[in-house]
């Protein structure tokens, strides 16, 4: 046939890649042996390359990263020495001259916490871990605030969580200030302060508006959630913290509701809600008295379902959301 | 090559008629074919997911009623004929899947043999069958941890022939076969099993250079069987750059990592069948092999950051140079 009909013409106009010549091998068009030479045909050498030079610079920085790691441990002896500080200080000021490179700007927010630790570790001081790590938050933030880069803009926001990590296991639950869920339930309560915060001062401070600062709250809020409930089943009495569990996820639910967050936010409260149900299950089997096997084969015939569950749900919901999308 | 083509012509380029009638006719219907995938249960984050469930529901159950596997296989299975929601032949695979392995544990644990060689029928039948893409990958990675677990004494052996059959598989496209997802299984299993003895090596036991040696062979194999598959295109200096590519790759296998010979191995070849998925997995093992290789010096710590500081001022180099071209 001299003219073809319109979607053979369609197809034979299209780029050619390697999907097409697989299929062109696959139903016989090309010979085996025509593979390589099709592939060739087919290469992007602007995409090898870029592939090329992305390897390349990967390995020279793990390369180099490997060798600071080998030559400050040789040399560890000066580093406990006033010389040690007197060059991190050194190499700090010169980050700051390059901080238009993003190499130099993480690094001189690594070695800002590095500052702060290395009096301790030269002459022995008694300061305690969360006193460091809040110290290093308020120089971050300091750091991070001319930055535009999401990564800097979030280092200050995990030194913070860090900081409330260490003082509860350093402080407040070794001297019983508060027990393990309630300290859990309050650091997941100032990560969702902090969300609020950030959602009221949205237009009159350029610093929150970077997306991470919703995420990550509530990432965080979430972690610690988690953690309270685990700590209350295995060392606790009690459901309570399943109760703040659930408030959460009922503000959550709600927010999403109401369409303020996107569906990466989604993604994340559904694993919220998975942890938060395996574990509630993982109760509830337990209620039940049953030998150690049977409870553990119990429980994880329940997880399964859950997973399905949660995997029949979330298809339902995002087949609503693209069907919502295309009324649209 | 950086121009687009279009697939006519990339025929015409080889040799191929579009007018012939025969080609015209598996031209219309390559055209025609449209495939109806559900874009959230045929994903991989599904199918993670489909595995995992199948995987819990399976060891919860294989120490109380393993006749529950049977039961599963034939009640999922028959429902799944039947079945074209897409939310329902995800429970239905979830559930067939566990019964499926209850009654493959069962058969291993009767005839190792018999449960490979019905894995491996499993394996031929799936890479006729195009939609099944997921299987393939599944049943690739089965087989290849079946052998590996049925003969114990020569798993390096075998995991080196895999990697032969891998390579081959993605050089020789046969026709009527869908091989991208069982080749790939197979050339990338074996660099994570030596990944994985090399960094159980690095907790401090000596490693045998004899170890590694039928990985050495299986990589070089490879190698030659891509210059066996260009031969006939490359000229003689060409010819030379390959013969020195390969003496150095081997002699870094014998003496250095075996691991990072068979990781640029992979490169090459993903670079010469184009598939990048490949070649940034192996690019990626390739800096794994690295780290581990200079995690295992055995040298003083300041001749271990120079020799660091040497090998990342080469790759920098070679890094400043692919940008200037």
């Amino acid at each position: 046939m001299i003219v073809s009909d319109k979607k053979t013409e369609a197809y034979l106009n299209r780029p050619a890649d390697i999907s097409v010549l697989k299929s062109l091998c696959r139903e016989g068009v090309l010979s085996a042996f025509s593979f390589l030479r099709g592939a060739s045909l087919c290469r992007s050498a602007e995409k090898w390359q870029e592939l090329c030079t992305t390897a390349f610079s990967v390995l020279a920085y793990t390369g180099l990263s490997v060798a600071v790691f080998f030559l400050v441990v040789a040399n560890w002896g000066e580093m406990y020495a006033l010389s040690g500080g007197i060059t991190v200080t050194g190499i700090l000021v010169l980050c700051a001259f390059l901080r238009l490179y993003a190499e130099a700007e993480y690094a001189g927010a690594l070695l800002i916490g590095f500052l702060i630790f290395l009096p301790d570790m030269i002459f022995g001081t008694d300061v305690l871990l969360y006193e460091q790590l809040g110290l290093w938050f308020f120089l971050s933030v300091f750091w991070s605030v001319p930055s535009k880069r999401t990564g800097i803009r979030s280092i200050p926001y995990i030194i913070l969580n860090a900081a409330l990590i260490s003082y509860g296991l350093q402080f407040a639950l070794p001297f019983f200030e508060m027990e393990v869920e309630t300290f859990c339930a309050f650091a997941a309560v100032l990560n969702l302060l902090f969300l609020s915060g950030r959602e009221a001062l949205l237009k009159r401070a350029p610093m929150f508006d970077d997306p991470v600062f919703r995420f990550m709250p509530l990432c965080f809020s979430a972690f610690f959630l988690i953690l309270g409930i685990v700590a209350q089943m295995f060392f606790g009495s009690g459901r309570i913290s399943f109760v703040y569990g659930f408030v959460y996820m009922i503000f959550v639910g709600g927010m999403i509701f109401r369409g303020k967050y996107g569906f990466e936010i989604y993604k994340l409260f559904s694993g919220f809600i998975f942890c938060w149900t395996s574990l509630l299950l993982y109760c509830v089997v337990g209620d039940l008295k049953l030998r150690h096997q049977a409870f553990l084969s119990v429980w994880v015939c329940a997880e399964s379902l859950l997973i399905v569950l949660m995997f029949v749900l979330n298809g339902k919901y995002i087949f609503t959301a693209e069907e919502k999308t295309d009324v649209d | 090559m950086s121009i687009d083509l279009s697939v006519r012509q990339l025929l015409a380029c080889l040799n191929v008629s579009v007018f012939d009638p025969v080609t015209e006719l598996v031209l219309k219907k390559i055209a025609a074919e449209r495939k109806k995938r559900n874009v959230f249960f045929d994903g991989t984050f599904s199918c993670i997911g489909m595995l995992t469930a199948s995987l819990l529901c399976f060891w919860g159950i294989r120490g109380y009623f393993p006749v529950i596997g049977g039961f599963l296989f034939c009640i999922c299975g028959l429902f799944l004929k039947k079945t074209q929601a897409p939310a329902a032949r995800f429970v239905l695979k979830t559930y067939f899947l566990s019964g499926s392995f209850l009654l493959g544990e069962r058969l291993f644990l009767y005839s190792p043999c018999g449960a490979l060689a019905v894995v491996f029928l499993l394996f031929l039948w799936s890479l006729f069958v195009e939609e099944e893409g997921r299987l393939r990958t599944f049943l690739s990675v089965l087989l290849f941890a079946g052998v590996y677990f049925a003969f114990p004494d020569d798993r390096l052996i075998y995991a080196g022939i895999f990697s032969v059959i891998g390579t081959a598989m993605f050089l020789f496209p046969l026709k009527r076969t869908c091989f991208s997802e069982a080749g790939c299984t197979f050339v990338l299993l074996p660099l994570f099993l030596l990944l994985g003895k090399d960094l159980i090596s690095l907790t401090g036991t000596v490693r045998s250079p004899y170890e590694t040696l039928p990985f050495s062979a299986a990589f070089s194999a490879d190698f030659a069987l891509l210059v066996f598959c260009l031969r006939r295109d490359l000229d003689l200096s060409e010819l030379f750059r390959f013969a020195a590519g390969f003496i150095a790759a081997l002699s870094v296998g014998v003496f250095l990592s075996a691991g990072l010979q068979g990781a640029a191995i992979l490169f090459v070849i993903s670079f010469f069948t184009d598939f990048r998925g490949i070649g940034k997995t192996a690019a990626f093992l390739f800096c794994a092999f690295f780290i581990v290789l200079l995690l295992s010096m055995q040298v003083s710590l300041s001749a271990a950051g120079v020799i660091s500081l040497c090998f990342s001022a080469l790759f920098g180099y070679a890094c400043f140079r692919m940008r200037r071209k």
